[in-house]
């Protein structure tokens, strides 16, 4: 009877919108965890969306003062850390959600490298994800902003004044994002906004269906040793990222229960503090601008993540010069070098 | 169609559809473009090009107490954003803004090594503002100093737009 009221009216049976969706995975995905890591990111995004809710239930963006000098921005997030119930574990698993969105993608973007799976006909999806990558990091950034402390005061300052020198752009971005030339008032909404609706829905959503409608269309590639056999997406795959949604869930709070989310003293913008440090996800570039002078940290980064997006499209262009396996060593190469000083670079701005 | 021309294939008609097409095209490309940059205006309220900055006399401390050559004096003033150090150098005596000129970190005066520090990309600047080590290429910004009947004055360099006003009812 649903059967035929759904088919009457929106034209589709439940049985129908499944064949339709359907498609084939390779059975490594269910046995090698390398291979579905991008799984994760995406269901950690789900996880942010629905605490981000509730927390923006009791958030406030005015950083004026709002009683004793503290602003109204500290005060909420004091009340969520520490006087309401459960809210502190819903805190903890959006914080731990980003961290482990950020690790995830990390991983995965390491096992696409160094698989190859970039290569034609899959370039686009390779650049949807650096995109992707990218707007995570924004997501990151906008949300320590918004917490209203001291290192959050501090990384938004130093964060800005980083975009600020984008060449041309770059002090325009700066007043756009800060409504003003210095933070002030009219800061904390925008970073709000940025980081509740401009950069999840108006950019990381398409981006995500984009990466998954190319993923589909050209089908994962599966590069692995053991042999090519398939199974169904609707209902199996869907069934084994759901039982991971609930592993992440689970293992979050327990991680949240034994290291409960802290709060820092108030932003003061006259003091800062004397151990600042960003999130360790901006580790490697903190570190890298302390070492070059500033202008060639920001051009030099920039041109990084420029030809990181643009790699598959760099590598078909060098393969029409230069025999494909001293390519492939470059290309690996040049992986493992910026790996390698990614990771001594945050292990070294940990110890400082 | 006695109209039609055969060489370009396109009749009259034709031709002036597509020049009102293109002339609609034009316009609302216009309309699209004013009502977009009208917008993003709206979301600067410091201006395109940034406020122009201008200079408020304020006074910040007796002559007596910067006497001293190598005496320093920290001025600050919360409600109004204005913070900055007094240093007597060699009997001369200069302000100077806290504000890091890498990234906009406050620096911390150092009164034993008489030289500024800043946390986050460990700068040096001496005493007269001009960097010693670091990241940062341009000095401290100084700001103007005078002196009137033993009192200083600092002239601090500000925007001339305060969003702060808005919210006191000022700016109304």
């Amino acid at each position: 009877m649903i059967r035929n009221f759904l088919k009457e009216r929106i034209g589709i049976t439940p049985g129908e919108l499944k064949d339709k969706i359907d498609e084939k995975v390779p059975t490594a995905l269910a046995r090698e965890f390398f291979f579905a890591l991008g799984g994760i990111p995406m269901i950690c995004f789900f996880i942010q969306f629905v605490t981000g809710l509730i927390l923006g239930a009791y958030y406030m963006n005015y950083s004026g003062e709002l009683a004793n000098g503290l602003s109204a921005t500290y005060i909420s997030i004091r009340n969520i850390t520490y006087e309401f119930p459960v809210l502190n574990y819903i805190r903890g698993v959006h914080q731990l959600g980003a961290n482990i969105m950020i690790v995830s993608l990390f991983l995965h973007m390491l096992r696409v490298f160094f698989t190859e799976s970039y290569r034609r006909p899959r370039e686009l999806i390779w650049v949807c994800g650096m995109l992707l990558f990218f707007t995570t990091l924004g997501l990151g950034f906008t949300g320590y902003a918004l917490v209203g402390d001291q290192l959050s005061y501090w990384a938004t300052q130093v964060g800005t004044n980083i975009a600020a020198a984008t060449p041309v752009i770059g002090p325009f971005i700066k007043r756009l994002m800060l409504g003003g030339t210095e933070i002030n008032l009219y800061t904390m909404p925008r970073f709000f906004l940025l980081h509740v609706m401009i950069l999840p829905l108006l950019v990381l959503t398409p981006l995500i269906m984009a990466h998954l409608l190319l993923a589909r269309e050209h089908g994962i590639s599966y590069t692995g040793r053991t042999e090519k056999s398939y199974y169904s997406l609707v209902p199996n795959h869907i069934f084994n990222e759901y039982k991971i949604l609930w592993v992440l869930v689970f293992s979050f709070v327990a991680i949240v229960y034994f290291f409960p989310p802290t709060l820092g003293e108030p932003a003061n913008p006259f003091l800062t503090p004397e151990h600042i440090k960003p999130e360790w996800y901006f580790f490697p570039m903190f570190h890298f601008l302390k070492l070059v002078p500033f202008q060639v940290g920001i051009l030099s980064t920039m041109g990084i993540f420029a030809v990181m997006t643009l790699w598959p499209f760099i590598q078909t262009i060098m393969e029409m010069f230069i025999p494909l396996n001293v390519v492939r060593i470059i290309a690996f190469t040049c992986g493992t070098i910026l790996m390698v000083v990614c990771m001594l670079f945050t292990v070294l701005e940990a110890l400082v | 169609m006695e109209n039609k021309s055969e060489e370009k294939g396109i009749t009259r008609r034709g031709f002036f559809q597509r020049i009102l097409v293109g002339f609609g095209l034009i316009i609302s490309a216009g309309a699209t473009g004013a009502i977009a940059s009208q917008l993003l205006k709206s979301l600067m309220p410091s201006g395109w090009f940034g406020e122009p900055y201008v200079y408020r006399k304020v006074y910040a401390a007796p002559i007596t107490e910067i006497n001293q050559v190598g005496a320093s004096i920290i001025f600050e003033d919360k409600a109004n954003n204005r913070k900055a150090i007094l240093i007597n150098n060699g009997g001369n005596i200069q302000a100077f803004s806290l504000v890091c000129t890498h990234l906009g970190c406050q620096v911390f005066w150092e009164k034993e090594r008489g030289k500024f520090l800043c946390p986050c990309h460990t700068a040096v600047f001496a005493a007269d503002g001009s960097v010693e080590s670091g990241p940062p290429e341009k000095s401290l910004d100084q700001y103007p100093v005078e002196i009137k009947d033993g009192l200083v004055y600092i002239s601090f360099r500000e925007p001339t737009w305060q969003p702060e006003q808005y919210f006191r009812g000022e700016g109304l």
